[in-house]
């Protein structure tokens, strides 16, 4: 009882005195775990979407498609077929180019009655059903195109007000959901509805196909069915193409197949840069729960209690964080996986992996930041850690003495960088995440841009834009997350280098000479960190998407930028620094 | 109530050195530093903002004539410290100027102030204030590798001076594996790097035990028999009674001056007990 | 003693049994050791050397008959002339505590001057003892009795600095500019 009110007050005093910080802390893990959930539960909720679609439209497991102008034959022969538990009418399709807005884009157009069809409802969403002489948008289709109910679109040569905007889970979503387009590759495409009349009305002469919704008896295995029960005898003489389910949710997932890398890895490197942040904070902590330690166990605590005490605030913390990344992630998975609009929003549950992935995450943040000065802080005698909070150091009497030979600046720099190696390699991590981003960034809109224009117009672009808009939106939560782990870390280095930059102005070196010091220190391990990072970001782009390389001018000015803003961020405090007269420093120090 | 002191002007403060011209310039000093080493012309330290104004120094006026070894007396908080790091760069006058050989300083930026620190003015500390990931000898490399000497000429005179300061052995250690005597010592060696026109130190036998205190001590008179300028600021009277002159601090303020070497003996409150040591025996009658 | 009780009616002419009771509050416990039968000692013969001189007889209520001392030219001279003197090398606390007392007594003379003027007597006296010290082994002889020397000045030095902070609470004067 009495640890856990200790425990209590002691979080309490630290949220209160230093909310920045806890905040900080709370916004670095959420971010990672917010991106890794996003990663790993995007598939996941695709998949919920497309299933609650599929329920509210009555969607198929099995669609045949015919290219023979009478599919009553065909539709007979499939009424006859074991295994079919539902059967709906055939309904003529075509393929034609559509315009609206002056666009012009590639649809199917399906000929449907007022009356509900057996398989396949498509749920309207805004407006009404089809009627003669208006048409229904799929609302994937529809995003894409910026149609709404009220506006017009061109079929053949006739406009048509759309009357109603609908969803369906029949066919994959746009711009995958032409399927009018017979036997041979198919092209990209939306789907439109209008009456049967009207559509056979606006096809003219242009053939089109019927497509035959079927529900199953056993809908777990359309596939063995259209192999083993709907084989050739059945089909008849004219091309029957079928598609099941399982395809459709398949070619949904493609909108996610380049997403689901860059929130995933993007995930683990905000992870990496959340520690970067943690481990500066912690250096800032480090003195206060080196006294808080020794005072705990001058009253007389155990090491128990207080690596306890020590880490329970940074366990709440890591807890709260993660439930809010967890949230978060979750909350907005609907929204960043769907956004062709084209299934219903759901916000499921995050399934166990993606929990144990983002509390994994969590652990390992909290213990690398945490425990280890936890740890060393409780096991330290009493006396040693009251006296002397600082770190021991390292003697380097073959660097300083390479060093020797430098110019002054490079010279305190390095000296100072060898006092903390460990503030070195965190420079460097936090560099290299950022790096690795925004790489892949780069990467990606050199792939853009080698796209064939063909390619990049129409469809496509919803893909790419979605990925765009993730590895944007992830490169932008690292750039910001590093910017503040440059703040804190060029800060930090300030405040501990304070005596010894003090001290060496007192010795005549200039303010300048002390900025550029300070620059040094952080911008000797970022070197390596761009160097690592640009390398590892194209290998991962590589690894997940296309073998492509973005010109050298843009890796040199992006590299160049990264350090131009870690010199500024850490210039700045050490400018503070020196405008303070040398003497007020030392004062300082001796108090 | 504020203590006042017997009013010493300014005047009376410089008239030790007025009164004794063999001392100033002709002492031991590098030619062309003409008039003290160091001056100091109603300087003035405030600190803080409107109600809690803190005058820390307050309208001293101090010569010190090349070669002079002077020690600043006073107790803790007379402003003795924030006095020395005004006269040695390391903070600006609120009012009043500062001369350093010959050059007024308290006008400088920070950079021209660096400039001048690593060229002029030794420090040593109360703390040592060494560099602690450093090894002795490499700390006394620094001001010279700051003011631009080669790494050869630097390890040359910093081996000089170590052996100065008898501490020839320990080049190779590092503060931390020092005794406190010993750091002082390397620090001193320091403040000697550029063969400075002042060595100022701020309490420098503050953290020493008695025999360091010596040692440091005899240092400062071998650096006074060779000429070298040397303000002290300390709180321990048998360390002050070492220097040329001593002043007193009182709330920013100089109180008092006093000669202690042969020069001015006698020319103040002189008395008929005679000088020396004789003088002290005679207790024994 | 003489020189004490002189510059203790330099201020106004007293009888024997005040200034006694003036001594013994400034000397505090140690007072206590002094009778007033030493006081008269000391006037009778201060009185022969022609520095002081019967003033009158006072006839208090009850008690016996006190007479009244003061000083005489002479008396003054020597007053003015102990003032302006140096303690000496050999000059205890006590000893200067009353010159001091006596100063201020007597407006004699401004003890925070004294003060000043003793402390740099002490701190030549130290320097020299200082420089002889450092010039000593501290394990010869020599060295152990120039640090006890060095020492014992130091004690009276620190002392001082007790005296000046007493003095100038004490006496707080309008001179100067209003700080210091």
């Amino acid at each position: 009882m009495g640890h856990l009110l200790l425990t209590w007050r002691l979080i309490r005093h630290d949220v209160r005195r230093r909310p920045a910080e806890a905040l900080v802390f709370l916004i670095a893990v959420a971010l990672a775990i917010a991106s890794l959930t996003l990663g790993l539960t995007a598939r996941n909720a695709l998949a919920t979407a497309y299933l609650k679609t599929r329920a509210a439209t009555a969607g198929p497991d099995i669609t045949a498609i015919t290219t023979d102008t009478d599919p009553s034959g065909l539709a007979g022969r499939l009424a006859d077929t074991p295994g079919v538990a539902a059967q709906a009418d055939p309904i003529f399709a075509f393929d034609t180019t559509i315009r609206a807005h002056g666009r012009a884009a590639h649809s199917s157009v399906e000929g449907r009655e007022n009356a509900p069809s057996a398989v396949d409802r498509p749920l309207v969403t805004s407006g009404t059903w089809v009627r003669p002489g208006g048409a229904v948008v799929e609302r994937g289709f529809a995003q894409a195109l910026g149609v709404r109910v009220g506006d017009r679109v061109t079929i053949g040569k006739r406009g048509y007000p759309v009357v109603g905007i609908a969803i369906s889970a029949a066919t994959p979503v746009y711009p995958w959901s032409d399927w009018a387009q017979g036997p041979g590759p198919s092209d990209y495409g939306g789907r439109i509805w209008l009456t049967t009349a009207d559509a056979h009305a606006a096809a003219g002469h242009t053939p089109g196909v019927h497509l035959i919704h079927l529900k199953l008896t056993d809908p777990a295995d359309p596939h063995r069915w259209s192999a083993t029960v709907f084989t050739d005898d059945r089909r008849g003489d004219s091309w029957v193409n079928t598609h099941n389910w399982q395809t459709v949710l398949e070619t949904d997932a493609v909108m996610i197949r380049n997403m689901q890398p860059a929130l995933v890895v993007g995930g683990w490197l905000l992870a990496a840069a959340a520690l970067v942040t943690l481990a500066a904070l912690a250096t800032a902590r480090n003195a206060r729960d080196n006294r808080r330690a020794a005072l705990l166990k001058a009253v007389g605590a155990g090491p128990g209690t207080v690596t306890a005490v020590l880490l329970a605030p940074h366990l709440l913390l890591t807890f709260l964080s993660t439930a809010l990344g967890l949230t978060a992630g979750t909350l907005a998975a609907p929204h960043l996986i769907d956004p062709s609009a084209g299934l219903l929003d759901t916000a499921g549950p995050p399934d166990s992996v993606t929990v144990f992935a983002a509390v994994f995450l969590a652990v390992v943040v909290a213990v690398t930041g945490a425990l280890g000065p936890a740890v060393r802080a409780a096991r330290g005698s009493t006396v040693q850690t009251l006296a002397d909070p600082a770190h021991t150091l390292t003697r380097h009497p073959r660097l300083n003495a390479v060093t020797a030979y430098l110019p002054t600046a490079l010279l305190l720099g390095v000296r100072l960088l060898a006092r903390r190696p460990g503030r070195a390699v965190l420079a460097a991590a936090g560099t290299a995440a950022t790096t690795v981003m925004v790489t892949a960034l780069l990467t990606f809109h050199a792939e853009l841009d080698a796209t064939p224009a063909v390619r990049r117009f129409g469809p496509l672009e919803v893909r790419t834009d979605q990925t765009g808009q993730v590895l944007l939106a992830v490169t932008f939560a690292l750039v910001a997350l590093s910017t503040l782990n440059t703040v804190l870390l060029s800060w930090g280095t300030a405040v501990q280098a304070r005596r010894a930059l003090t001290i060496t102005r007192t010795l005549g070196a200039t303010p300048g000479q002390i900025v550029a010091a300070h620059c040094v220190t952080q911008l000797l391990p970022a070197l390596p960190g761009v160097a690592a990072g640009i390398p590892v970001g194209l290998g991962l782009y590589w690894f997940f998407a296309t073998p492509i390389t973005p010109p050298g001018s843009w890796l040199l000015t992006a590299a160049l930028a990264i350090l131009l803003t870690i010199a500024v961020l850490t210039a700045l405090p050490a400018w503070v620094h020196t405008r303070e007269p040398a003497g007020r420093v030392l004062n300082a120090e001796a108090a | 109530m504020k203590r006042v002191v017997p009013r010493v002007t300014g005047r009376s403060l410089h008239s030790d050195t007025d009164e004794s011209p063999g001392w100033g310039p002709a002492g031991h000093r590098p030619a062309g530093v003409a008039g003290p080493a160091l001056r100091a012309v109603g300087l003035t330290r405030v600190y803080g903002e409107d109600e809690s104004l803190v005058w820390a120094v307050d309208g001293v006026d101090l010569d010190v004539p090349a070669g002079q070894t002077l020690a600043v007396t006073g107790p803790s908080g007379c402003g003795k410290s924030t006095l020395l790091q005004l006269l040695g760069g390391l903070d600006r006058p609120t009012e009043g100027e500062v001369w350093l050989g010959g050059r007024r300083i308290d006008h400088l930026g920070e950079r021209a102030l660096a400039r001048l620190r690593r060229r002029s003015v030794g420090f040593v500390f109360q703390a040592y204030h060494l560099m602690h990931e450093l090894s002795a000898a490499q700390n006394v490399e620094l001001p010279a590798l700051l003011a631009g000497a080669s790494p050869r000429a630097a390890r040359r005179r910093a081996a000089e001076l170590l052996q100065q300061v008898g501490l020839a052995g320990r080049a190779r250690h590092l503060p931390s594996e020092l005794s406190g005597g010993q750091r002082q010592r390397v620090a001193v060696a320091r403040a000697l790097a550029n063969d400075p026109l002042v060595v100022l130190a701020d309490e420098p036998t503050g953290n020493l035990d008695s025999a360091a205190t010596r040692d440091i001590l005899r240092l400062f008179d071998e650096l006074r028999a060779a000429g070298q300028t040397l303000v002290m600021v300390t709180h321990d009277e048998r360390v002050a009674a070492t220097a040329d002159r001593v002043v007193s601090m009182r709330d920013g303020t100089l109180a008092d001056d006093t000669r202690l070497d042969g020069d001015g003996r006698g020319t103040r409150h002189g008395h008929g007990g005679g000088t020396g040591l004789g003088a002290l025996l005679r207790w024994e009658d | 003693m003489q020189d004490v009780v002189l510059a203790l009616l330099s201020k106004e002419p007293s009888h024997g049994y005040d200034l006694r009771q003036r001594l013994v509050t400034a000397l505090g416990p140690l007072g206590e050791t002094l009778n007033a039968g030493q006081i008269y000692v000391t006037l009778t013969r201060l009185e022969k050397a022609g520095l002081v001189v019967q003033e009158r007889e006072d006839a208090p209520m009850r008690g016996p008959r006190r007479k009244v001392y003061a000083l005489t030219a002479a008396g003054q001279e020597r007053v003015a002339a102990w003032m302006a003197e140096s303690a000496g090398p050999r000059a205890d606390v006590a000893e200067f505590h009353l010159k001091l007392v006596a100063a201020a007594e007597s407006g004699l003379a401004d003890p925070l001057a004294l003060v000043d003027a003793r402390r740099r007597e002490l701190m030549r006296s130290l320097a020299e003892a200082q420089h002889a010290a450092l010039a000593h082994d501290t394990d010869s002889e020599a060295g152990l009795l120039l640090e006890g020397i060095a020492l014992r000045l130091q004690a009276d030095l620190r002392w001082l600095e007790a005296c000046e902070r007493a003095w100038s609470a004490r006496a707080p004067r309008g001179e100067g500019k209003g700080n210091g």
